[in-house]
């Protein structure tokens, strides 16, 4: 069985937010670009390079969305300890370290075990071991689960400082306001494949023109296919590309002899978009 | 008056990594460093050198033949149990730890890797139980060769024993470790972990007594892990070898339990892919 199905999928440098319902193969993507996973078949590539050389490793930064702090070391001790591994000398390890908990916002806790920390604080080092190293592309998986409001929005805009400062973000989550928030470009996966990659603006900026009829919606998106326009059907609404189509749409219910009950042009929320295509991907 | 919060910005790091080299070394004496901050490792050490080890030294000061097997063969039988001991004192958490922290994570989307990560940690592990089969050999030899001042030409003759017992120290060490290791990956909990490694090797023992009591083969005594190190050790050092396993029978057995070790280990670290 496989958990992806084959896609190809080139995402440019930025902050890409990575979409999809549970199960829809966001964390396998990730963890096969990270190389933690062997594809059966096809290549990854990372930062150009086809397959990825552990080299390149070095480049890149992993938040994991799973606890994985041991709870006996301090997190400077930590955070520096995964910076001599990431090819920080002693010295600039330590400097950093202090450097990357000021930035996350860790106070004098940072001497404290890791056992007696918040989930919040918690979610602050895993971020920072990711960062300790200054990769040029990090994957946040889940980054603002079990933060509170206050938490969630300070994580939120260091994740805009981050990729504002040239690094490339991927962000795997199922908020949708994160995605918002953060990213400049979106992926919706749906049923381990690639529903959607397009920049978020392009993505929600497309108008459409929301339908609702008695009778079978499935078939009168059809017809309205039949004349070559965009239709598709979520939850008995039909969605048409475009905002001046109300003509078309007219004719065609004229045509086949269907009652419309509502029309009006619509822009999209990313919900909206998340929604339908996961929806018509099957996911 | 409101404070405005500070503004944060990231600052990116100007410098030049260290070589894979560098980071194995370091995280290797990390390894050792952390272990020998157990206390009960730290016990297991005094205790060793307190009963063993000191009262050698007084020996060694005082012999005529720094090379005499006897100086260094019973030595290292008697470090068995506490090599045992320190290897389920250090090692029961040598991967567990990680594995139920899930922090291997960690070391694998790191350049490191989890090959790296394997030998770095069984070279720590091996390092710290170095401290109580090798380190001795290598302070006893040391006292025995400056007290007695013997010729270059003995040293030439002879020196080989004290090369053969640390090899013999460093092969203890080296299986233990793995042995150790190997445990810690199949139980992936400490507390088992521990208790696990010690009533293995022990079980050995027992089954390779009643064995030899049940059959008439001297192959049974191959079970025994401490029984191959003494018959290896016995035939190094050039002492009467009993009716028993060949020499090379009991390093084979102990080569191919370490070996399976290693492929336990390496299937679990390296080639797994459902860790977390």
């Amino acid at each position: 069985m496989s958990a992806l199905l084959p896609t190809t999928l080139t995402v440019s440098s930025g902050a890409i937010g990575l979409l999809g319902p549970n199960g829809a193969g966001k964390s396998t993507l990730i963890r096969l670009v990270l190389g933690l996973l062997t594809p059966t078949s096809g290549t990854v590539g990372l930062l150009g390079a086809h397959p990825a050389p552990p080299t390149l490793l070095d480049r890149v930064g992993y938040m994991p969305e799973h606890d994985c702090l041991p709870g006996t070391v301090s997190a400077v001790s930590l955070v520096s300890f995964f910076g001599r591994l990431s090819g920080l000398s002693a010295g600039s390890a330590l400097e950093r370290t202090h450097d990357i908990l000021d930035y996350v916002g860790m106070g004098e806790d940072r001497y404290r075990k890791i056992a007696e920390y918040s989930t919040g604080m918690k979610q602050k080092v895993k971020m920072a071991q990711a960062l300790v190293h200054d990769p040029d592309i990090v994957f946040f998986d889940e980054p603002t689960n079990g933060l509170d409001p206050e938490g969630r929005r300070e994580m939120l805009d260091l994740l805009c400082d981050v990729s504002q400062a040239g690094k490339s973000i991927v962000l795997s989550t199922h908020l949708l306001p994160d995605v918002e928030h953060v990213c400049s470009d979106v992926v919706i996966m749906g049923g381990g494949r690639v529903l959607l990659y397009d920049r978020l603006e392009a993505a929600l900026g497309t108008r459409h023109t929301v339908v609702r009829i008695r009778g079978d919606a499935l078939s009168f998106a059809d017809s309205l296919r039949g004349r070559g326009l965009a239709a598709t059907v979520h939850r008995g609404d039909i969605f048409v590309e475009g905002e001046d189509v109300s003509a078309q749409v007219f004719d065609t219910a004229y045509r086949t002899g269907v009652q419309l009950r509502y029309l009006s042009p619509h822009t999209m929320s990313l919900e909206d978009l998340f929604l339908r295509v996961v929806g018509d991907g099957g996911g | 008056m409101a404070v405005g919060k500070a503004v944060r910005r990231y600052e990116p790091w100007t410098g030049e990594r260290t070589r894979m080299g560098t980071r194995l070394r370091f995280f290797i004496s990390r390894g050792f460093i952390e272990a020998l901050r157990s206390r009960w490792a730290l016990f297991i050490l005094f205790v060793t050198y307190g009963l063993l080890i000191v009262p050698r030294l007084f020996e060694a000061l005082a012999t005529s033949d720094p090379f005499d097997p006897q100086l260094y063969g019973p030595l290292l039988t008697d470090v068995h149990l506490f090599v045992l001991i320190l290897a389920a004192v250090a090692g029961s958490s040598l991967f567990a730890s990680d594995i139920q922290d899930r922090t291997i994570v960690l070391y694998r989307v790191r350049r490191m890797g989890a090959p790296y990560y394997l030998v770095g940690r069984l070279a720590s592990l091996a390092a710290v139980l170095g401290a109580v089969s090798v380190a001795p050999i290598a302070i006893l030899s040391s006292v025995a060769i400056l007290s007695a001042a013997p010729s270059l030409s003995l040293v030439v003759d002879q020196g080989r024993i004290v090369l053969f017992a640390l090899g013999l120290g460093c092969g203890v060490a080296v299986f233990f470790a793995l042995f150790a290791g190997a445990i810690s990956v199949l139980l992936r909990e400490r507390r088992y972990a521990a208790p696990a490694i010690v009533f293995a090797v022990l079980f050995s023992e027992i089954a390779s007594s009643i064995l030899s009591a049940l059959s008439t083969s001297s192959l049974a005594s191959l079970v025994s892990v401490w029984g191959n190190f003494s018959l290896v050790g016995a035939y190094l050092f050039g002492t009467d070898l009993s009716a028993g396993p060949a020499p090379w029978q009991a390093a084979g057995a102990l080569s191919a339990v370490a070996l399976a070790c290693a492929a336990l280990m390496a299937r679990e670290l390296v080639y797994r892919e459902d860790l977390p």
